[in-house]
């Protein structure tokens, strides 16, 4: 049971408050260790030559704006809430000080986080797990916030739910990124942008996101955007797909029209329940709809998976 | 240590406080700070703790490389591992959930073990009070008739520091940049809450307890400073061997600690002077080198290193060739015997063709030039003639060379050298390799020549007679192309050595022909295998292939 214990404690040295998991690896902390437990924490420290973690944390004073800028090359990023009204930030890198540099700077109401590969450090397998570099960020939940994510490869989980966002913009390469997004936001966000390279990529609860003009540029991989939410406003949703498959998941409740612009060359669109009209496919309840999603869909290649959900 | 800044007496009053308030000063505890950011940093050799509280003032514990600092003053020294650093670490590891607030708490709450062993627990009892002193805020000490006692003031006199005291004492007073100034000796000093004063305030052997505002600088030597909730320095705050407790005052401008600006303007010049004599070292060093080489040439291994690159090099060149040679061979055909058998027949006259073909190509290629942009349907003929023309003379003087080569192999193979056994002589791709790796030899034997002691003067005459070989192969080559038309025609005066018909050489009728046979030997060569048919098609003589059905036929029609 102690070496258990002392297991468990080692774990979440790493990954105190919460863990890094994402879901499906989910470990819990214990809101208090015993020493015993601690002790092991800093014997692990003591003996971990490679690895570094780094904690900062800041609280709300008079900021009034966050503006975030996650730059991360490779490894696995998490972004959430904070668990605290008067939290403005709270960043924890685990990263291995021989590979990367952490980047951590907040001036004025701008925080810069992220790693920079050292010059000379090899590459690493990113399929090594539990040895990926670590970014576990919580934002502030009083204090709108621009968030700008450029995330290289890994395994990216953005939970923005209950955040006030002003703006958002994602760019990933090869990963895999979820942003979740539960709880409508507070504030009506100015635009998403989400650049997907080779992405296995999806985002639910699009609607909660509360923006205007949404756009999602993908090159490869599957993207599935949850559009379910509470859609504030009559909004637009720009899609640019290369080569690869999205798939939109609508509420029933929401009304849609989809326009496909050239060229759409082999792409395939399987847009069941739609009416064509005129100008595109409009969804049996366009008319009366109290909430009306406008959407432009370019595709080249690949295929647009339109389903229906509750 | 010659300071930058001169203290000037001459211009200066100095005013010495006489009687200060010795004012006792309680760091009670009346409620704890607020802690706007922190940073905790873990790893195999730090374990570290930063925070910034509401007033702007930073607080830095850090466990590194064995040393334990508070911001810039060291706290004492720990061993890796050990109890002060697991207990350290422990703390930390508390500490890295926390927010600002409940971080505060706990760390104000910690308390070394008593279980430590005395050194580890005096150090961290060290760490514990620079929390506790950070952490809370203070009460203000009574200032009590110290406002009264700002305004004391008489000569000073150096008979007041003692001596030893002296050198830093005026190593401090370098630094006072204002016209006003006060300076204590001696004795405690207190700036209470309210109170103001201009100019610098530079306390000797004393403790300063700063609870108002200093308009201009802070001075303190071999004593200590306490910049009490409100305290603010306007200008720096310098210390020389004194200590500096923060308890919420601010200050605008930088502290800095005079040793280690001095060690630092110590280390600098000592850098400067490292790199101005490693720079001269190393100047020195290569002159050195330059003058041996110059005097020795290059050493015995630099000679073995360059001659294995150049034999390594001339293999390589002959992979290329080799490669860009067989595959003319065989493009050419029989075209390229003919090309062969002419070169060898008559070598003066194709030399001289090849010359005068030679320097005739860049005249021909600047009249086509000009023929064909005169004319107007010419134009889009410099279009071709202008990149093919240097392509097509190259792969022309190319394929000379190739089969001119391919005379030097078969010379060589003449010679039936033991090493050479498995080069057939019938294969044309073979002799032609034969060939070209003997005008290459010679460049490898010059490396080889270049390394040797004594005899490395031949290396250059070696060189330069493997130059005329391939040129004149070259210069052959090219001349027996130009008086063959490319292989397409046979002089009548040629006397062939092998039994093939000289006269199905002399006509474009016999060079078919002669394919022909290429493709099927003919009857005759079939009855005679010992005929040296290999001269002209290098059709091997032991293998005669059948005569094909209809063959004769096809031949006279």
């Amino acid at each position: 049971m102690i070496q258990r214990k002392g297991a468990l404690a080692l774990a979440a040295a790493f990954s105190a408050p919460a863990s890094f998991a994402l879901p499906g690896e989910a470990r819990a902390l214990p809101e208090a260790r015993s020493p015993g437990e601690t002790a092991v924490v800093a014997k692990a420290c003591v003996h971990a030559q490679r690895w570094k973690t780094v904690t900062k944390s800041r609280t709300v004073t008079d900021e009034a704006e966050l503006r975030v800028r996650i730059n991360y090359g490779a490894g696995i990023l998490r972004v959430r809430p904070g668990a605290d009204d008067n939290l403005l930030y709270q960043a924890r890198m685990r990263f291995d000080e021989d590979a990367v540099r952490p980047e951590m700077d907040y001036e004025n109401g701008r925080l810069r986080v992220g790693f920079s590969k050292l010059e000379g450090a090899r590459s690493r397998k990113l399929e090594w797990e539990g040895r990926e570099d670590k970014l576990d960020l919580q934002l502030p939940i009083t204090v709108p916030v621009d968030v700008d994510v450029d995330f290289g490869a890994g395994r990216a989980e953005l939970d923005l739910s209950g955040v006030h966002v002003d703006r958002l913009d994602l760019s990933t390469g090869a990963s895999e990124s979820v942003v979740r997004i539960n709880e409508p936001n507070p504030i009506a966000a100015e635009s998403a942008v989400f650049e997907i390279g080779a992405a296995d990529f999806r985002v639910s609860g699009l609607g909660n996101l509360n923006a205007k003009r949404i756009a999602v540029r993908a090159g490869v991989g599957a993207v599935t955007l949850d559009l379910r939410g509470s859609w504030e406003a009559e909004a637009r949703l720009i899609v640019d797909m290369g080569l690869g498959a999205l798939t939109l998941q609508v509420p029933e409740s929401l009304g849609v029209r989809v326009r496909r612009d050239a060229p759409r060359f082999l792409a395939s669109f399987d847009l069941d329940g739609m009416v064509k009209r005129a100008d595109g496919h409009y969804s049996l309840n366009w008319d009366d709809a109290e909430r009306k999603l406008d959407i432009e869909i370019t595709a080249a290649l690949g295929s647009v998976d339109l389903r229906w959900v509750p | 240590m010659a300071s930058m800044h001169r203290f000037d007496t001459s211009r200066t009053v100095v005013a010495l406080a006489s009687a200060l308030l010795a004012a006792s000063w309680t760091p009670v505890a009346a409620q704890q700070r607020t802690v706007v950011s922190n940073s905790v940093v873990v790893s195999g050799e730090e374990a570290s703790l930063h925070l910034e509280f509401a007033e702007g003032d930073p607080l830095a514990l850090s466990f590194a490389n064995g040393t334990v600092r508070l911001d810039d003053e060291i706290l004492g020294r720990y061993e890796a591992a050990g109890q002060a650093d697991q207990a350290w670490r422990e703390l930390l590891a508390k500490a890295l959930p926390l927010a600002n607030g409940p971080l505060a708490q706990q760390l104000l709450e910690w308390r070394p073990s008593k279980s430590l062993s005395p050194p580890d627990r005096n150090l961290l009892v060290k760490v514990d009070r620079a929390l506790e002193d950070a952490l809370r805020v203070a009460e203000a000490p009574d200032a009590g008739n110290g406002a009264s006692q700002l305004d004391a003031t008489g000569d000073w006199s150096a008979e007041v520091i003692e001596g030893s005291q002296v050198e830093g004492f005026w190593e401090a007073a370098s630094y006072i940049r204002d016209r006003s100034f006060k300076v204590v000796a001696k004795e405690d000093y207190v700036v209470p809450s309210g109170a103001s004063i201009d100019g610098t305030l530079l306390i000797s052997g004393g403790r300063l307890d700063v609870l108002g505002t200093v308009r201009g600088g802070v001075i303190v030597v071999d004593g200590a400073v306490a910049l009490h909730e409100g305290a603010r320095v306007l200008g720096d705050l310098h210390l020389l061997e004194s200590r500096l407790e923060r308890r919420g005052g601010i200050v605008r401008g930088e502290v800095v600690d005079i040793q280690q600006e001095m060690r630092r303007a110590e280390e600098r010049e000592r850098d400067r002077l490292r790199a101005e004599v490693r720079r001269e070292l190393r100047e020195a060093s290569m002159d050195a080198r330059h003058d041996r080489v110059r005097r020795r040439g290059p050493s015995f291994f630099d000679r073995i290193g360059q001659a294995l690159g150049g034999v390594m090099g001339t293999a390589f060149l002959f992979v290329v060739l080799g490669l860009l040679a067989a595959g003319a061979t065989k493009l050419a055909g029989v075209r390229g015997d003919v090309v062969a058998k002419a070169a060898a027949h008559n070598p003066a006259k194709n030399v001289a063709v090849g010359l005068a073909g030679a320097f005739l190509a860049l005249p021909a290629y600047v009249l086509g030039i000009v023929a064909l942009a005169i004319t107007i349907i010419g134009i889009p003929g410099l279009l071709v003639w202008v990149p093919l023309f240097p392509v097509a003379a190259a792969a022309i003087a190319f394929f000379g060379f190739v089969a001119a080569s391919r005379n030097v192999g078969r010379w060589i193979l003449d010679r039936n050298m033991s090493f050479l056994e498995r080069a057939d002589r019938h294969n044309p791709v073979h002799v032609g390799l034969v060939g070209i790796g003997a005008l290459l030899t010679p460049y490898a034997v010059a490396d080889v020549l270049g390394a040797l002691p004594l005899v490395d003067w031949t290396s250059d005459f070696v060189e330069v007679a493997a130059c005329l070989m391939v040129f004149a192969t070259a210069v052959t080559g090219l001349g027996a192309v130009i008086t063959t038309r490319g292989g397409k025609s046979v002089h009548a005066d040629w006397e062939l050595e092998d039994d093939f018909e000289a006269a199905a050489w002399s006509s474009d009728e016999g060079f078919a022909r002669a394919k022909a046979s290429e493709d099927a030997p003919s009857a005759a060569a079939a009855e005679e295998p010992n005929a040296a048919v290999e001269d002209a098609v290098e059709t091997p003589a032991d293998d005669p292939a059948p005569e094909e059905p209809g063959q004769s036929e096809e031949e006279d029609k």
